[in-house]
């Protein structure tokens, strides 16, 4: 399964069932009366024998994740490039859910769309598979500048000299904040140029407390990452990592002492009650963004994808927030978060190539992404655009956002083969403590040696 | 034969009216000729397609070199020489667009003209085809002429299998030599293609994609996967490959790679740098480091005819079972008459069957024999591997189990639904709205109920939670503990499922006399006595269906899980349908899950054959 959290980056809210698009309701139609049918025979007699056919359109399609208001703005997109290509239609085939599922069956059944939307953790599953095309010799045709985008980002989607999809956005981990909880709890809100894990768990501890006197806590200072995606970034930030440097063994990362003490302090967080109850499902909780935004919890791991949920919050005053980066090992003096990406790629057998190739390019376009911009979802892949967003922001909060990006990682979903199996097996090493009470140097040794069998598959 | 060329009183009075034995066998000759036809047609056609779609990529290659900054038609003159027709429009023919640099319309269309064609047609299969349709023929007449009774009136079907059998595997070798020998030719049109480019000033890094093969290596980088990304056992392949031949095979994984070589200067190799004077690109051939090798998966695997000729086969081989089989009826044409009338009523629903449920189930009975991904060019065989596999694979037999234990939930939910029905038979109002309430979670989608009751049991801010603590209990980890969340799906389950099993009892319950009850009740018979002598009895029909499909439905337990809790905590919950599916779509591994499919088949096989066999004889037969 595609990391949830990088699929996010620019969709996963819209999967949500409460913000999925509904067909409008078929526009009322009045049964034709008697009178009405011999006018209606003849004006269908003159329109069939005196109208010429008008040319077949080439009709493009896109296959992309994007739902409700997000797929509303990727229309707009693709409006104004039939409008810039007369004759050129383009046709959004959404799939929020089961995205990957429907694009592999579309190209296992011989019919690709023309473009579609490829999320950083499947870049070696289409890559590495040949089914994506080298978009490299076109960026003149296309105006497309290698230098234009996050450099971090574009890296993602190359192999050597090649790109294999043109940039379309991404977000990195942050920390955000409810600064009125810190101020309640007598937290001073932190700075961008980072703090501590002991720092973030003095924070996490000061915050929470039992509000009501029901001996339960009603204020949480975080809540447990369970899932990979999102605990990876405090490996890093620990300075250790969860495969070797080539990603062909995890025996000596994923149970080395840099990402063991990882675990016992994302654990411990759990076991000293600073979180609620973790669900041990990959959706994670989904109060957790209402919670924070009430007040019941301080700090919120999560990217540039929750913002949009709590934009209009800020904007009247409701939530105070702060972005901060992720905590990183007393020993060390700042953080590498993690970056998740999507761009634009156009399989090899698409049924119009170039004109594919040409819409992929217009996708990824400095035009495209002001109008993408508006979703809010994510941050621009082009610099200019992501600095125009930034400068234009009041908050303060998307200038952070870029800031952040700046000392952040890719996924090792974006270099290493259908890398949704080692997810699937690393959330065993902390869910094994929490529920079993099992020592984390056993259930890391066991899921490394796991992992290594999958790589060596 | 039975009923057959001798007739009889009904025979006699319908000859005339209904297709005679020899039209029958005419008919079911023909039907063998027709698919021999047919397989030819197939092999033809698949190299026929092969070829063109050859000159296709040889087209793309020369409007590559068309489009260098020195190429134009000059490079593609020396390239294809006077295969190449380069102009300004579209042209019959297989062909591509050339653009110019910074373009994206089309500047020139170069059309390619096929290679001699070679071996256009599968003369040895064809020869064995008609061969055998001469024999089978001659077999036929002489049949008509000398009749030999026979019990078995299909047993002139097995020549005709046999031999369209034989057809398609001649024809299959036949396609694959020829398809081999387009691939061979368009990876030395690669070489040649960049050998070309390098004379026309190509820069060295990006020559080989003039080619646009998959893939191409040196042995010169320090990675063969430098240029293009190789799977690694094909650049091992390829490595350990004689290095004087300079176009060869490979074969991983049961697949077949085609490799041509060409000297080539590399960025490691001490050749000189990116050459300013076209003359000057002349890399040490000598030098082992100096040679590409382009590598792509031949045809033979990426257009097999395998299958549509195995198809091919199979379809006209039952035809002719079918006529054959229909052959003693000749003589009765009355009841020819009927049964073709019958399988012409039925033949659509039959072919729904064929296509959308016998097919799908044989492809994935194919599927569970390879090494199956889905995007994956090739799909090796692996025999029994899949199988073998999961024999090892404690997660699935962990799987097994939970769906095993998920299932003892039936018997629990059939006491329930029945001790309902016995209470809601009145027709009074209240009672009609108690059934209504209790049916409807049977009406009511599984993600909605799953999504309701997953937030009622969430362990902080459940509204079951928080009622037992208001009553003085502890709050239960309803779905986070591996201890009780296979319980509480068992649970949710028995709350689901009882509202339907109510209804159809209660219809076991109607069809029972109420003359038994009330003899019963002259007799003395008390309420336990009716219900274990009249009620139980009564109801035995009902009670093996509720049992045999509420099994096999529990067994395919997917929604609940897939909402709730995925297969968590710890794997506790992870049942077999919802293991397959993420075998199948979020690791990929397609044939793993197809076996998985199969041998899940297999258990709830032998679960129903064990109802039948333990149960039936007592319940239903009792």
């Amino acid at each position: 399964m595609p990391d949830p959290g990088s699929r996010a980056a620019a969709g996963a809210p819209a999967r949500h069932p409460a913000s999925r698009t509904h067909l409008a309701a078929p526009p009322f139609r009045r049964p034709a009366t008697p009178a009405s049918r011999p006018t209606l025979l003849l004006a269908t007699t003159l329109f069939t024998t005196t109208c010429t056919p008008s040319p077949p359109a080439t009709t493009l399609r896109v296959a992309l994740w994007a739902g409700g208001h997000e797929l509303e703005i990727e229309q707009q997109v693709a409006d104004r490039y039939e409008a810039l290509h007369p004759g050129v239609r383009v046709l959004l085939e959404s799939a929020p859910n089961g995205y990957e599922e429907r694009l592999l069956t579309s190209i296992a059944a011989g019919h690709p769309p023309d473009v579609y939307l490829l999320d950083s953790p499947d870049i070696p599953t289409f890559v590495d598979r040949g089914l994506a095309t080298d978009l490299a010799p076109y960026q003149e045709a296309l105006g497309f500048a290698a230098d234009s985008v996050f450099p971090q980002v574009l890296d993602a989607f190359r192999r050597g000299d090649a790109i294999f999809a043109l940039p379309k956005d991404f977000t990195p981990m942050v920390i955000y904040a409810n600064r009125a909880v810190l101020e309640a709890a007598g937290v001073e809100t932190p700075s961008l140029a980072g703090w501590t894990w002991d720092e973030f768990r003095a924070a996490a501890e000061a915050v929470t407390r039992d509000t009501d006197g029901d001996g339960r806590p009603d204020v949480f200072g975080f809540d447990f990452p369970r899932n990979l995606y999102q605990w990876v970034p405090f490996v890093w930030s620990a300075g250790g990592d969860i495969l070797a440097p080539g990603g062909d063994a995890a025996t000596g990362y994923m149970d080395g002492p840099a990402a063991l003490e990882a675990y016992a302090f994302l654990t411990g967080l759990a076991e000293d009650g600073f979180t609620p109850g973790a669900q041990f499902v990959q959706q994670g909780d989904p109060a957790r963004e209402a919670r924070f935004a009430s007040g019941g919890q301080a700090l919120l791991l999560s990217g540039h994808w929750t913002l949009r949920v709590f934009r209009d919050l800020v904007a009247d005053g409701t939530l105070d927030l702060a972005i901060l980066p992720i905590p990183h090992h007393p020993i060390l003096d700042r953080a590498t978060s993690v970056i998740y990406a999507s761009g634009w790629a156009v399989p090899p057998n698409a049924a119009h190539l170039r004109r594919a190739i040409d819409l992929a390019g217009f996708l990824a376009s400095r035009e495209a992404q002001r109008i993408r911009v508006r979703s809010g979802l994510a941050i621009a892949s082009r610099m200019d655009v992501a600095a125009d967003i930034a400068a234009a922001d009041e908050t303060g909060v998307e200038r952070a956002f870029i800031a952040l990006a700046g000392g952040a990682r890719m996924t090792w979903g974006a270099h290493v083969r259908d890398f949704s199996r080692i997810e699937a097996l690393a959330v065993e090493i902390m869910d094994r403590r929490l529920l079993n009470g099992e020592a984390l140097a056993g259930s890391a040794g066991d899921v490394a040696r796991r992992v290594d069998e999958e790589l060596g598959r | 034969m039975r009923g057959g060329d001798g007739g009889g009183r009904g025979a006699g009075r319908g000859r005339g009216s209904g297709p005679s034995p020899g039209a029958l066998r005419a008919a079911a000759t023909a039907a063998t000729a027709l698919g021999l036809a047919l397989i030819l047609g197939v092999a033809a056609g698949t190299v026929s397609h092969g070829r063109h779609d050859n000159a296709t990529h040889v087209a793309r290659m020369a409007a590559a070199l068309w489009e260098l900054p020195a190429g134009g038609d000059a490079a593609v003159t020396a390239f294809l020489e006077g295969r190449a027709t380069i102009g300004p429009d579209e042209k019959a023919g297989p062909g591509a667009h050339a653009y110019r640099a910074g373009t994206l319309e089309p500047a020139a269309w170069i059309a390619v003209a096929p290679e001699e064609p070679g071996p256009g047609w599968p003369l040895i299969p064809t020869t064995l085809a008609l061969l055998g349709l001469s024999l089978m023929s001659a077999w036929a007449f002489a049949r008509r002429r000398f009749p030999p009774p026979s019990r078995y009136p299909t047993l002139p079907a097995l020549p005709a299998t046999l031999l369209l059998a034989a057809t398609a595997v001649a024809s299959t070798s036949w396609a694959h030599r020829a398809l081999g020998d387009l691939s061979a030719g368009r990876a030395v049109h690669g070489t040649r293609a960049i050998e070309v480019a390098l004379a026309h000033g190509a820069d060295p890094g990006h020559a080989p994609r003039v080619a646009g093969l998959p893939w191409a290596t040196t042995e010169g980088l320090a990675s063969p996967d430098e240029l293009w990304t190789l799977p690694r056992e094909v650049a091992e392949a390829v490595a350990a490959a004689p290095p004087s031949a300079p176009a060869y095979t490979v074969t991983v994984g049961g697949a077949t790679y085609h490799v041509a070589r060409t000297a080539f200067p590399t960025p490691t190799s001490p050749a000189p740098p990116i050459p300013q004077d076209p003359t000057a690109t002349e890399p040490d051939a000598a030098n082992p480091a100096n040679h590409l090798h382009l590598v792509l998966l031949g045809y033979e695997d990426t257009r097999s005819p395998a299958i549509p000729l195995a198809a091919a086969a199979a379809a006209p081989a039952l035809a002719t079972i079918l006529l054959l089989f229909l052959l003693p009826l000749s003589a009765r044409p009355r009841a020819l008459r009927r049964t073709l009338t019958a399988w012409g009523f039925l033949s659509p629903a039959a072919a729904l069957l064929l296509l959308f449920t016998f097919g799908p189930l044989l492809f994935s009975l194919w599927i569970s024999l390879h090494e199956w991904h889905l995007v994956d060019p090739v799909h090796p065989f692996t025999g029994l591997a899949n199988y073998g596999a999961l024999l090892l694979d404690g997660e699935w037999w962990s799987a097994i189990r939970n769906t095993a234990v998920f299932t003892l939930h039936v018997p629990f939910a059939m006491a329930v639904a029945l001790g309902l029905a016995l209470l809601t038979r009145r027709s009074r109002r209240a009672v009609r709205w108690a059934r209504l309430a209790l049916f409807l979670p049977g009406i009511t989608s599984v993600v909605a109920i799953a999504v309701v009751w997953k937030w009622l049991l969430d362990d902080g801010y459940g509204l079951v939670n928080r009622a037992l603590e208001g009553v003085g209990l502890g709050s239960v980890a309803w779905l986070t503990s591996p201890d009780t969340a296979l319980v509480t799906l068992m649970a949710i389950s028995v709350w689901m499922v009882v509202g339907y099993q109510m209804v159809v009892f209660q219809a076991g319950l109607a069809a029972i006399p109420r003359d038994w009850y009330d003899a019963a009740r002259v007799d003395g018979a008390g309420p336990l006595q009716r219900f274990r002598h009249i009620t139980l009895p009564g109801l035995r029909h009902t009670l093996f269906f509720v049992l045999v499909t509420s099994v096999i439905g529990s067994f395919q337990v997917f929604g609940l899980v897939y909402v709730m809790t995925e297969g968590g905590p710890l794997g506790s919950t992870d049942v077999a349908v919802y293991h397959i599916y993420r075998e199948a779509w979020e690791f990929l591994r397609v044939g793993n899950a197809a076996a998985m499919s199969w041998v899940l088949f297999a258990v709830v096989f032998v679960a129903t054959w064990l109802h039948f066999r333990l149960l039936e004889r007592r319940w239903a037969h009792a």
